[in-house]
């Protein structure tokens, strides 16, 4: 059962694609929502912080939803993968199925709705007329280690949630911490300074500042934001790949 | 009544887990944990056509009676049955030598060997005291044109192997052996033609397969001898050993946490943390200690009432559940069919639904393409494929989910308690489905409440009952004890 690779990549792009087909069902406009709810949310939230930050932040739009996506991206995923193994306990119950593939399997569907996301950032800063950078092509970096990252506090979550199922909310307060301690819409320089550090802690925004870097500022990402990001990604995922390995047989008794 | 003094019996053994254990291997080991052989040491002359006899018998001294030993010598080997005085007749045609053989015997999976001896002296050595004539149980009168002839041709139970050889022998109305005369063997239509040697033996060479084979063989006879024919059937058994294991299960243990009220929010799990009643879960034990071995084409049928750790055992079996201690060991594809439809998206269509499903159950997308048509004719959907299953009856969603697990042709068939869904043609096709996968050698585990179905289908079965393993043997017996089980408890409560 599930012994090559054929069998499992057939398992996710059939995972995905029900996700993709169940998020927009009965919907009047189908897939354009993945294009127009980023659009409507950076509209509205520019509509209300570029008066107050607008001085500060040279083109605010771009700057906003640059943030957004990825901290959507994350929040997303992760909250995905956390609800993959309890939200498909009737499956897991009646077939053997490699469990962390759901997890997989979220992940991947959110790294395809990040992607278009991405396509609208491109948009606006085409509109906004914002200048492009070759550098936009390192953004592939951070990207990188922010899946890693993902896919361990996922696959924790994952084990928690099962046990826990009031770690779902709790994960939603955390989530709006992170989100105000990302500089999402507001500009890093109004924070005091002794703040400012403890939020470099946050490797959220590590990824946040780096893909700006690259795509709005066209620089170089700072190579310490990067390799705190890298390291701290790659501990998470270890950390959940061991903690799901230890749980991963014990999971469907809970279920 | 036997049966009653049966179950009596298993359930006084109960206590006695160890016991109760040895109960449930197949094959009864005692009968040859002590059993003894006794071959001794004999001089025969050469060209006698005396026999070599062997004596066997178990441990309380009673003859091992329709058990077939492997006697091997150095150049030839045979296979025979014990008689019902526990004997067995060796044919001596051996030149002058002393001979060392073995005596095979099976005992349980395995073989054990003893040693025999025997010596062969030139026949010029012989005594002169004449041969006695055997003495027939002459009830014939001679007719006084033609001879009467008859056949020694007995019925055989063997054990498989490549070539197996099966000797007749020839008589005439004195019983005495007929040489050089030809005999017609006829196996499934088809005729081999062998000739008696010096003993009358006639010898027929074939493989045959496992199970009931019948030999018919004439003798045409000519001016001096009658004719005669007859048959035999030789039973080709099949070792456990000879077999190909495909699921080894070895103590086997299942425990699940009950507790009255679950903790599964952290702050009842920090609360209770805090005041140290966190132990408040029971364990109970669905399987205990449970051990058996399922060969290559076995029909294994899993009976026990309601909570005796069936369908678990088949979860533990599908990879569901990982069971608390013990092994499961599976050997080849399963296909689980533990629920129909299982993973089913509700708003997808039949045909995606078809993708979906043959997803999880571990199918390469290129198979599922392949496949597709097949699973569309089998399920009776026509036009309703494309639709969503939502709007699919019940039965209708049964055909789909058995039509899809079922593509796959698998080693091992996992059923539960599933072929009693949709109308009684979709049932048809579904148990002619399982019978052409049974025919190409699937093994199949089935779980069902309906005794008449396990009879029908099965060749083996287990009964589990509060975790263990009651009974284990051949599917009447077993089914037999179960049902009187049943109706015994029935009329203890009525009589309460």
């Amino acid at each position: 059962m599930f012994d090559t690779f054929a069998e499992k990549k057939f398992l996710l792009k059939q995972l995905v694609k029900r996700d993709l087909t169940s998020k927009y069902k009965d919907s009047v406009l189908g897939i354009a929502w993945s294009f127009l709810n980023p659009l409507l949310i950076m509209i509205v939230f520019t509509a209300i912080f570029s008066m107050i930050f607008g001085r500060q932040i040279e083109n605010y739009p771009v700057y906003f939803l640059s943030g957004r996506i990825i901290f959507d991206f994350f929040k997303s995923a992760s909250t995905g993968a956390m609800k993959s193994i309890k939200g498909n306990a009737n499956i897991l119950k009646k077939i053997y199925i490699p469990k962390y593939m759901l997890a997989v399997s979220k992940v991947c569907y959110e790294f395809i709705n990040f992607l278009i996301s991405v396509v609208i950032l491109f948009g606006v800063m085409l509109v906004t007329g914002a200048q492009f950078h070759l550098t936009a092509l390192l953004a592939i970096i951070p990207i990188f280690f922010l899946v890693m990252l993902i896919f361990g506090i996922g696959l924790i979550l994952a084990v928690c949630n099962t046990y826990f199922t009031d770690i779902g909310h709790l994960y939603n307060v955390f989530a709006l911490i992170l989100m105000y301690a990302s500089a999402l819409f507001y500009p890093m320089e109004i924070v005091p300074v002794t703040v400012q550090k403890l939020f470099t802690l946050n490797p959220i925004y590590s990824a946040i500042s780096c893909f700006r870097e690259c795509v709005v500022y066209g620089i170089f990402p700072n190579i310490y934001t990067l390799s705190y990001l890298a390291v701290f990604a790659i501990t998470t995922l270890l950390i959940g790949i061991i903690l799901f390995k230890m749980y991963d047989k014990k999971l469907a008794l809970e279920l | 009544m036997k049966l009653i003094e049966k179950i009596k019996k298993y359930f006084k053994k109960e206590d006695n887990k160890k016991r109760a254990k040895q109960q449930s291997v197949p094959m009864p080991e005692s009968k040859y944990n002590n059993m003894i052989i006794l071959a001794p040491y004999k001089a025969a002359y050469e060209g006698d056509d005396s026999r070599f006899y062997i004596y066997t018998f178990g441990e309380n001294g009673e003859p091992i009676t329709d058990e077939i030993l492997t006697i091997i010598f150095p150049d030839e080997k045979y296979e025979l049955q014990t008689d019902w005085k526990g004997m067995l007749r060796i044919p001596i045609n051996l030149p002058v030598g002393k001979y060392v053989f073995d005596i095979v015997f099976p005992n349980g999976d395995y073989s054990q060997s003893i040693e025999g001896n025997l010596i062969v002296k030139a026949a010029s050595s012989k005594p002169t005291s004449p041969k006695k004539p055997k003495k027939p149980k002459s009830t014939h009168s001679k007719k006084p044109s033609k001879i009467s002839t008859n056949f020694y041709a007995p019925n055989m139970k063997m054990y498989s192997k490549k070539q197996t050889q099966y000797y007749i022998m020839l008589r005439d109305g004195n019983y005495d052996a007929m040489q050089g005369e030809e005999i017609r063997f006829i196996v499934d239509d088809e005729v081999y033609i062998s000739k008696t040697d010096e003993k009358g033996f006639a010898r027929l060479d074939k493989e045959f397969p496992p199970g009931k084979n019948i030999i018919k063989y004439e003798y045409l006879g000519n001016e001096k001898y009658e004719k005669s024919e007859g048959e035999s059937t030789i039973n080709v058994l099949v070792r456990n050993e000879d077999k190909e294991l495909m699921i080894d299960v070895e103590h086997l243990s299942m425990e699940f946490k009950v507790t009255k009220d679950k903790i599964d929010t952290l702050k009842e799990f920090i609360i209770r943390t805090a005041k140290r009643n966190k132990e408040e879960h029971e364990k109970i034990k669905v399987l205990d200690d449970i051990s058996f071995k399922v060969y290559k084409g076995d029909r294994v049928g899993i009976l026990g009432f309601n909570g005796a750790g069936k369908s678990t055992l088949l979860k533990i079996m599908s990879g569901i559940y990982e069971p608390t201690s013990g092994t499961i060991t599976t050997y080849g594809n399963i296909a689980p069919l533990l629920e129909l439809g299982a993973g089913f998206d509700k708003n997808y269509t039949g045909k995606n639904n078809i993708f979906l499903n043959g997803a999880f159950l571990s199918m390469k997308e290129d198979f599922i393409k392949e496949k597709y048509d097949e699973i569309v004719e089998f399920s009776e959907l026509g036009e309703f494929i494309d639709y969503p299953i939502k709007n699919y009856s019940s039965g209708m969603k049964s055909k789909l989910g058995f039509a899809i697990a079922t593509t796959i042709n698998p080693d091992i068939l996992i059923i539960d308690e599933i072929l009693s869904v949709g109308d009684i043609k979709f049932r048809k096709k579904s148990s002619e489905k399982l019978n052409s996968m049974m025919k190409d050698g699937a093994t199949v585990l089935l779980v069902s409440h309906s005794i008449s179905q396990i009879r029908k289908i099965c060749d083996r079965c287990i009964w589990l009952q509060d975790g263990q393993i009651i009974m284990d043997g051949e599917t009447n017996e077993v089914c037999n004890a179960y049902v009187s089980s049943a109706n015994g408890t029935n009329i203890k409560k009525r009589r309460k």
